[in-house]
C-alpha cells in the first residue's frame, strides 16, 4: 500500500514537471524528518527554474535497486525535456543512494548533500553507533568497561554481517542497538555494508555540494576527510563543507545550485 | 621574557610539589649520550607504579613539568611516581635534519629501559603519557619496550598523519590561507572560523576549492617524499600546473606556496611527522589504554580518531582500552591558545574542568595499576 501511495505521488510530482527546464531530484529516507519545508523548497527552486521531484528512500530495498529507480526517473525526465542541469539532493542516509546514481550516471550535473555521508558502509554504520555512544558518556569514563564492551558488540556484529553470518541481538539491547539490529539486517543495510566510497568517486563526474546542518560538525569530519582524500585523488569536484543553520536550508540549497551550475 | 616567566612558574612549582622527593637520575640513550631526568616519588602509599611524561619535541622539559603539574601533583598523592627527562634540541646539532616524534620515542623508551635497571625502580609498574603529538610518540615508545604496564594518549591522531595534516589545513587551521587562495565567501562559510572575517586578506586567487585541497594534498605528498627540491622552483611549478585555475592576483601564488613550504620543512612541524602512522603499532601494545578526546578539539578532530583508535582496537582484539570524548578543546594542559576563541576573550580562565579531566585519568591509572 506504501509503495502505490509513493509511486502515485511520484507520478503527481512528475505531472508537473513538464514545463520546467532542471530537475532537482529529491532522495529522502523516509525515517528521518526532512531537514527543509518541501512547498518552500518547491516553490524556491521553481524562481530559478527547476522543478522538484521528491523520492522515499527507506531500508526495504538495497541501494542498488533504488539508483536503479532514480536513474530510470532521471532517464525519464531526459526523454521528456529539453536537455538541462539535473541535480540529485540528498539527505544523511539516502547519500549512498546518491552516489550510486552519480557514479553511473556521468550526465547529472551534481549531487548536493545535507550533512551527506561520506565513507565506506562498514565503517559508516560503526562511527556513527560510536559518536553517538561516546557523546552520551561525555566526560564519563567507562571505568567497567561497559561502553567498550558495547561498542566492540556493533564491531562484531558489523563484521559477521561482512562474512555472512547470521547476527544475534542481545536481550539487553537498547533502542540505538535495536535500531542498528534492524537497519543492518534490512537490503538496505545489507548492501551498506559492501559499499565502498573509492569505487563509487572513482568514476563520478557530477558536483559535489557539501552542506552541512550546523551542529552536525562531528560528523562533518569525518565525511570531510573522506570525501577529500578520495575525491582528490580521482579529480573529482566538490564544494567546500558550508554550514547552515536549519532555518536557512532552502536557501542554501538554492544557492548552491546556481552556484554549481555555472560551473562545468 | 617567556622563557623567564616559565623558570619563575618552573620555581614555583618545584616549591609546591608537596607530596615526595625528586631524585635525579641520569638515563643512558642508544647514541651513547648520557640524558639528565627526575624521577618524583610520593611519600607515602607508594604504589611502586611510575608514569613516564613523553617529550613533546617543541617543549623543554620546565613547559611539560608545568603543563603536567596538576596531574603530577594528583598522582603522587595517589602514591605513583612521575619521570620527566631533558628534552632533545629541535634541530640537530649540525642543522641538517629536524627532530622527529619518532627521536622523542626513542628518548622515551631509553628512559624507560634506564629505569628498568635501576635498583629503586626495576620493579615498579611503568607506562607512558603523551599529548598531541608526543601521544604518537608514547605509542611508539609503548610498542617498543618491553611489558609497558600502561598508555595514555591524551588528544592525540590515530589516522595517518599525512591524511589528519590536509584534513586539518584545509578545513580548521588556516582560513585566511583559504580565503587568499579560493574567495572569501568559501572561506566565510567554513564552519568554526566565521570570527576570523576581520584578518581575511582583500586579495583572493580564486581558485576552485576542491582543487586548492588537491593542490595542498599533492604539497603534503611531494613534502613527505622528499620531492620539494629547491622551494622557490617548486612553487614556480606547482604555478604552471595552476595556472589556469586561478582568477586573479596571480602574484600571490609563488610567494605563499613558499613561504608555506618554508614554514613547514624549517621552522614548524608538518614535515618531519609526515609518515606517521598509529595502527601498526597499536598491534604491538597489549597493555591497557586510556585515549581520551577533546570535544573542542580543533587540532586532533575528536570524531574522527576516537573511532579510528576503537576500530583499531576491536581489529586487534585488545580489549583492555578506554576511550572517552572530554567537553574540552586541544589544549587539556595550557588553555592560553585558545582562550579568545573557546573560553570568551582574556577574562580568567575556569581550570575547574581541567582538573575534573585529571582527576579521570588519575583515577584510572590508579585502577589500573594496583
Amino acid at each position: 500500500m506504501k509503495k502505490i501511495l509513493i509511486n502515485v505521488f511520484v507520478l503527481f510530482l512528475w505531472s508537473n514537471v513538464i514545463s520546467a527546464r532542471g530537475l532537482v531530484l529529491n532522495l529522502r529516507y523516509s525515517e528521518n524528518e526532512s531537514s527543509f519545508d518541501s512547498i518552500a523548497m518547491k516553490t524556491s527552486l521553481s524562481e530559478i527554474g527547476y522543478d522538484m521531484i521528491t523520492y522515499i528512500v527507506d531500508k526495504n530495498r538495497s541501494i542498488s535497486e533504488y539508483a536503479e529507480k532514480v536513474y530510470e526517473i532521471v532517464e525519464r525526465y531526459r526523454n521528456a525535456e529539453t536537455q538541462d542541469t539535473i541535480f540529485l539532493l540528498s539527505d544523511r542516509l539516502s547519500t549512498f543512494v546518491g552516489l550510486d546514481v552519480v557514479s553511473r550516471d556521468t550526465t547529472i550535473h551534481g549531487l548536493i548533500t545535507l550533512t551527506g555521508a561520506y565513507n565506506d558502509g562498514d565503517n559508516f554504520l560503526y562511527d556513527e553507533i560510536s559518536i553517538k555512544k561516546n557523546l552520551e558518556m561525555m566526560d564519563s569514563i567507562s571505568f567497567d568497561g561497559s561502553k567498550e564492551h558495547y561498542l566492540k558488540t556493533v564491531y562484531r556484529m558489523i563484521q559477521d554481517k561482512k562474512k555472512g553470518k547470521k547476527i544475534k541481538l542481545s536481550l539487553q539491547a537498547d533502542n540505538m542497538m535495536k535500531e542498528f539490529y534492524t537497519l543492518l539486517n534490512s537490503p538496505y543495510g545489507t548492501s551498506l555494508i559492501d559499499f565502498s566510497l573509492e569505487e563509487h568517486l572513482r568514476t563520478t563526474k557530477a558536483w559535489i555540494g557539501f552542506l552541512i546542518e550546523e551542529h552536525n560538525e562531528m560528523k562533518m569530519e569525518i565525511d570531510y576527510m573522506n570525501l577529500s582524500w578520495t575525491a582528490n585523488k580521482y579529480g573529482v569536484k566538490y564544494s567546500a563543507p558550508f554550514s547552515y543553520p536549519s532555518d536557512n536550508c532552502v536557501e542554501k540549497i538554492k544557492q548552491m545550485i546556481l552556484d554549481l551550475r555555472q560551473k562545468k | 621574557m617567556r622563557h623567564i616567566i616559565l623558570c619563575l612558574l618552573v620555581l614555583l612549582l618545584s616549591s609546591t610539589l608537596a607530596y615526595g622527593d625528586s631524585i635525579p637520575c641520569q638515563f643512558q640513550m642508544r647514541d651513547g649520550r648520557i640524558r639528565k631526568g627526575k624521577v618524583f616519588c610520593p611519600e607515602k602509599f607508594n604504589k611502586k607504579a611510575l608514569v613516564i611524561i613523553v617529550n613533546h619535541r617543541q617543549q623543554k622539559v620546565e613547559e611539560a613539568q608545568f603543563l603536567y603539574s596538576y596531574l603530577v601533583d594528583k598522582l603522587l598523592a595517589d602514591g605513583i611516581s612521575c619521570c620527566f627527562f631533558d628534552n632533545r634540541p629541535l634541530h640537530s646539532e649540525d642543522s641538517t635534519s629536524l627532530t622527529t616524534l619518532f627521536d622523542m620515542a626513542d628518548d622515551a623508551s631509553d628512559v624507560y629501559n634506564s629505569l628498568k635497571k635501576n635498583k629503586t625502580f626495576k620493579k615498579f609498574k611503568m607506562g607512558f603519557i603523551g599529548t598531541s603529538e608526543s601521544g604518537g610518540s608514547a605509542l611508539i615508545s609503548a610498542s617498543s619496550v618491553a611489558k609497558p604496564s600502561f598508555l595514555i594518549q591524551l588528544v592525540t591522531n590515530v589516522e595517518p598523519q599525512d591524511k589528519k595534516d590536509h584534513q586539518i589545513f584545509t578545513l580548521y587551521n588556516n582560513p585566511v590561507w583559504t580565503a587568499a587562495f579560493t574567495d572569501i565567501s568559501t572561506a566565510l562559510s567554513l564552519p568554526f572560523f566565521k570570527q576570523s572575517v576581520s584578518y581575511f586578506p582583500n586579495a583572493s586567487m580564486g581558485i576552485s576549492f576542491h582543487e586548492y585541497s588537491a593542490m595542498y594534498q599533492i604539497m603534503i605528498d611531494d613534502m613527505k617524499h622528499s620531492r620539494i627540491g629547491d622551494k622557490e622552483d617548486y612553487a614556480k611549478r606547482l604555478y604552471n600546473k595552476y595556472e589556469g585555475s586561478i582568477k586573479s592576483h596571480r602574484e600571490l601564488f609563488a610567494p605563499l606556496i613558499t613561504h608555506f613550504l618554508g614554514k613547514q620543512m624549517e621552522e614548524d612541524y608538518l614535515a618531519p611527522r609526515m609518515w606517521y602512522n598509529a595502527k601498526p603499532y597499536y598491534k604491538k601494545v597489549k597493555c591497557p589504554i586510556l585515549f581520551l578526546s577533546g570535544y573542542h578539539d580543533y587540532n586532533v578532530l575528536c570524531s574522527t580518531n576516537i573511532v579510528e583508535f576503537e576500530k583499531t582496537m576491536h581489529e586487534n582484539g585488545n580489549k583492555n582500552y578506554t576511550s572517552v570524548i572530554v567537553d574540552a578543546t586541544h589544549n587539556l594542559m595550557d588553555f592560553g591558545v585558545e582562550r579568545r576563541i573557546m573560553h570568551g576573550g582574556d577574562g580568567e580562565i575556569d581550570r575547574s574542568k581541567q582538573h575534573q579531566i585529571m582527576d579521570a585519568i588519575s583515577e584510572w591509572l590508579r585502577r589500573n595499576v594496583n
